[in-house]
């Protein structure tokens, strides 16, 4: 040992008590934490209520806020304070489901990430059923608390819909917050949101002499050939629009449907006639060869999404959506293609650099290409309402959790958070901000074609075959080549796999039939059960076991084994 | 010594609490007890109920209104507990049919029957004997309509009599190509007849857009098809939010069958009462195209007037 090294031992003895040390500091910090919140959840004076949600674009927090501090004012003689609890994406369901397994859940938890929020029989367990709450008038849309345009003043029928029956006051019926299985409200829904394209105005200007968004397809190309010429600020030839996997998702399958669409008056295809085309109806479309990657529709649905995706950033494919933000805002890309979420967080960190510009999807126009095949947009409205809320039942708290929701989802409240925030708002009568009204969902246009979507692991080797090709890595053929191969030798699969979805949603119906015959024959409650039991029957009823896919299966394949094909039945 | 004192205090309640709760919710009201057991079956609450529908049956007199109640939910429970087990379903089959063999006159008794005819369908399935579940479920089904023919429940068993008619054509046809169309034709004209027979029935909406269903679907019999789901809307469509998918669907019956007059009325139904189900737009360009009148879409209006009311805002 060197005279320095012994020098040095009791400097680096102190290291591992440096670590036993701070280990005990963060146990000392989180036994305070948890003592604090234990006392104020027992504090019979003050009803803490927690609202945890995952929304960490920029200015979401701070419009919450607003809202919850005009809250807590005007319930300080009743001791009420909400919190926000905003947590990151990342850990957020991990994080959730271990609140709710542990009983000790925020009183209002957003939903739709963590497993205990998407799944049925967990909503039934750890959240309270609305139905009641949800059928009686919002107190905060009286006369008095209405922020209505003058236009909507003069509609009596508007005013009173508001007063009645708070689910018929959102804007899609709180269909977001309803939970089909089980026939019944458990979420309530803050917001509604769109799909659009974002541009850089200044930089449009520059390439085209206009800020103003292109009108047609070809527009959009020919703006993109025009902002090709331009420099970016490294000084390197400027992407018109910024891709990445998520941008591809947003934009291609969105284009894709429309080439597709008149195949839905197809009684071939929409095989149960009611003018929308399911998931299993475009698989079995596209695995019985009803439809063929040589269709037209299809050739030249993908050679357009080539095309435009010729204008992506280079090496787009490898690309997640927050490298796409962070090129746009960098002002190396002039457009890219995201929902109303994001609108606030480009507004902002825009603000001091260029001009965000909004607009729909482009279509061709009249004597442009692809016009003869794609004429129309596709409508909105059925768009349901998202950012919901459910009641935790484990909360202290839940009529004033309740309350609060009530409050959010009053018209002038909603209507003063969405608008802070550089959202939608869900309450019919709210009006959105000027900059947020190109995402207003459009009501005109057509229904969307196939709906390659659920399709498992056949839908991820047609995706990744599908970015290849899009990159321009390989050609039109061998993409093809690579799908019909694919769903030659898979597709059987898919079959067995909405089997057994249409099995197990038969057997989820069961047991909302079973709760009815036991709410009848145990608690009285009769004209309840008698009014959502045959709902619930003939939608378990039109399921046929299942059956009625394998019978079309049969007539679609009638020489294969089913058994040659690995499928489960 | 105080605070030993004051522990030993703190200990001996906590040990009485769960003796003095069981005291207050003994045998006396096993009432209280099967309601607690139902509301936690209302949340899906099966595994946890069981127990208690177990404890509330073993201290009721076999064969009483209790007695029958509580059997009945722990069937239920077993029935429904998940992961499903044979043991469980087993026992949910043991005790439905104790229901219906000691406490036939018990308004659960009709539901206990049929629920032994959803088992032999859904959970009863044998590879070995394909279609026997079936013949199983058929059999349930009937003696519900034999026996308890005035019960809530035999309306269901009239609907799922066809229902396995329907079901055991499909499997046939898929397994062994041997299904035949005059089975379901038959099971329809059964469910036809009930339906004749119950034109009051409360839940006779359901029957009459299932057999529609089955028309369309199974036999390709467009219009007879039409004529059950206008049946059907008659009173009441019962797909929540999906109204609109159903009209469309009428409306295209009617054109392919040449009734105008229907597909017009369909066609503006859903622009008028349906506009949020995305098919508004397409009905208008459908109107056109038979010169009837074209309504506007409610959601249309709503749509600009919120555009003037941003536009204002600016």
């Amino acid at each position: 040992m060197s005279d320095q090294s012994v020098a040095d031992a009791p400097r680096f003895a102190i290291i591992p008590w440096l670590g036993v040390a701070l280990l005990v500091a963060a146990l000392g910090l989180s036994a305070l934490r948890v003592l604090s919140i234990q006392r104020e959840r027992s504090d019979p004076g003050r009803k803490v209520v927690r609202i945890a949600h995952w929304q960490l674009e920029q200015g979401y927090r701070e419009a919450l806020q607003t809202v919850i501090d005009d809250y807590n004012r005007l319930h300080a003689a009743d001791g009420v304070v909400v919190q926000q609890v905003p947590v990151t994406e990342k850990i957020y369901s991990a994080w959730l489901n271990t609140q709710l397994v542990a009983d000790e859940p925020p009183e209002l938890a957003q939903v739709g990430r963590a497993r205990l929020t998407t799944v049925a029989e967990s909503m039934a367990k750890f959240f309270v059923p609305l139905g009641d709450e949800v059928a009686k008038p919002n107190p905060y849309n009286r006369s008095d608390l209405l922020d209505l345009s003058a236009e909507n003043r003069a509609d009596p029928a508007l005013v009173a819909l508001l007063q009645g029956p708070w689910v018929s006051t959102l804007i899609d019926g709180m269909r977001g917050g309803y939970r089909e299985e089980i026939q019944e409200f458990y979420s309530i829904p803050t917001t509604v949101t769109t799909v659009r394209l974002f541009y850089n105005a200044d930089l449009l200007r520059q390439a085209t002499g206009s800020s103003a968004a292109p009108r047609s397809l070809g527009a959009l190309f020919d703006a993109c050939a025009k902002l090709r010429t331009l420099r970016d600020p490294a000084g390197q030839p400027l992407t018109p629009i910024s891709g990445s996997s998520y941008t591809v998702d947003m934009l291609i399958p969105r284009y894709l449907s429309l080439f597709t669409a008149s195949m839905r008056l197809r009684p071939e295809i929409d095989s149960d006639r009611d003018g929308r085309l399911v998931q299993m109806e475009s698989w079995a479309a596209v695995h019985a060869g009803t439809v063929t990657f040589d269709d037209p529709r299809m050739v030249e649905g993908y050679r357009f999404a080539r095309e435009l995706c010729s204008n992506f950033t280079e090496g787009f494919a490898g690309m997640e959506r927050d490298q796409a933000v962070f090129n746009f805002i960098q002002g190396r890309a002039a457009m890219l293609a995201t929902g109303s979420w994001d609108a606030g967080t480009l507004f902002r960190q825009a603000e001091a650099r260029f001009t965000v510009g909004v607009c729909d999807f482009p279509l061709p126009a009249p004597g442009e290409r692809w016009h003869d095949l794609v004429n129309q947009r596709a409508n909105e409205a059925r768009t349901n309402g998202g950012v919901s809320f459910g009641i935790c039942k484990a909360s202290l708290q839940r009529e004033w959790a309740i309350d609060f929701m009530r409050y959010l989802t009053s018209q002038a409240v909603n209507q003063r958070f969405n608008q802070a925030n550089d959202w939608l708002p869900v309450t019919i009568g709210a009006s959105t901000s000027a900059r947020m009204r190109p995402f207003l969902p459009d009501p005109r246009g057509i229904a969307p074609g196939l709906d390659l979507s659920k399709g498992g692991d056949i839908e991820s080797t047609l995706n990744g075959a599908r970015l290849t090709f899009l990159s321009g890595e390989t050609t039109y053929d061998q993409f093809r080549t690579t799908a019909t191969r694919t769903l030659a030798d898979e597709g059987h699969r898919l079959w067995g796999r909405f089997y057994q979805e249409n099995r197990d949603g038969v057997r989820n119906l069961e047991r909302a039939l079973a709760v009815q015959s036991v709410r009848r024959l145990m608690l009285g409650a009769d004209a309840d059960v008698a009014s959502k039991r045959p709902r619930v029957l003939l939608q378990q009823m039109l399921l046929h076991g299942g059956e009625l896919n394998r019978l079309r299966w049969r007539v679609l394949f009638p020489a294969v084994r089913a058994d040659d094909r690995g499928w489960p039945w | 010594m105080r605070s030993v004192v004051v522990v030993a205090v703190v200990t001996m309640l906590i040990a009485l609490a769960p003796s003095s709760s069981h005291a207050a919710g003994a045998p006396s009201d096993g009432e209280a007890r099967l309601v607690e057991a139902a509301r936690l079956v209302e949340t899906l609450g099966f595994k946890r109920a069981r127990p208690i529908f177990a404890e509330v049956r073993a201290g009721s007199p076999a064969g009483s209104a209790r007695w029958a109640q509580a059997t009945f939910g722990q069937a239920v429970c077993a029935q429904h507990i998940m992961p499903l087990e044979t043991s469980l379903i087993d026992e949910a089959a043991r005790l439905f049919q104790e229901v219906i063999d000691q406490a036939a006159q018990s308004p659960c008794a009709a539901s206990a029957c049929l629920n032994l005819g959803r088992i032999a369908e859904l959970d009863r399935r044998d590879s070995r004997q394909p279609g026997a579940h079936f013949v199983q479920a058929r059999a349930h089904y009937q003696q519900v309509l034999r026996q308890w023919p005035t019960d809530v429940a035999a309306s269901e068993a009239a609907l799922r009599l066809a229902a396995v008619a329907v079901q055991e054509h499909c499997t046939a046809m898929a397994e062994t190509a041997t299904g035949n169309p005059d089975t379901v034709r038959a099971a329809l004209t059964v469910l036809a007849e009930w339906i004749a027979a119950h034109p009051d029935d409360p839940q006779v909406a359901a029957h009459w857009h299932f057999l529609a269903d089955c028309r369309l679907q199974v036999l390709g019999d467009e219009a007879g098809a039409l004529q059950a789901y206008i049946a059907a809307d008659a009173r009441g469509l019962l797909t929540r939010g999906l109204e609109g998918q159903a009209w469309w669907r009428m409306a295209i019956l009617a054109e392919s069958t040449g009734q105008r007059d229907a597909a017009v009325r369909y066609y503006a139904r859903i622009i008028t009462d349906a506009p949020a189900s995305g098919g508004a737009f397409e009905a208008q360009a459908a109107l056109r195209r038979l010169g009837a009148p074209v309504p506007r879409s409610p959601l249309e209006d709503s749509f600009e007037r919120a555009v003037r009311a941003s536009e204002a805002r600016k």
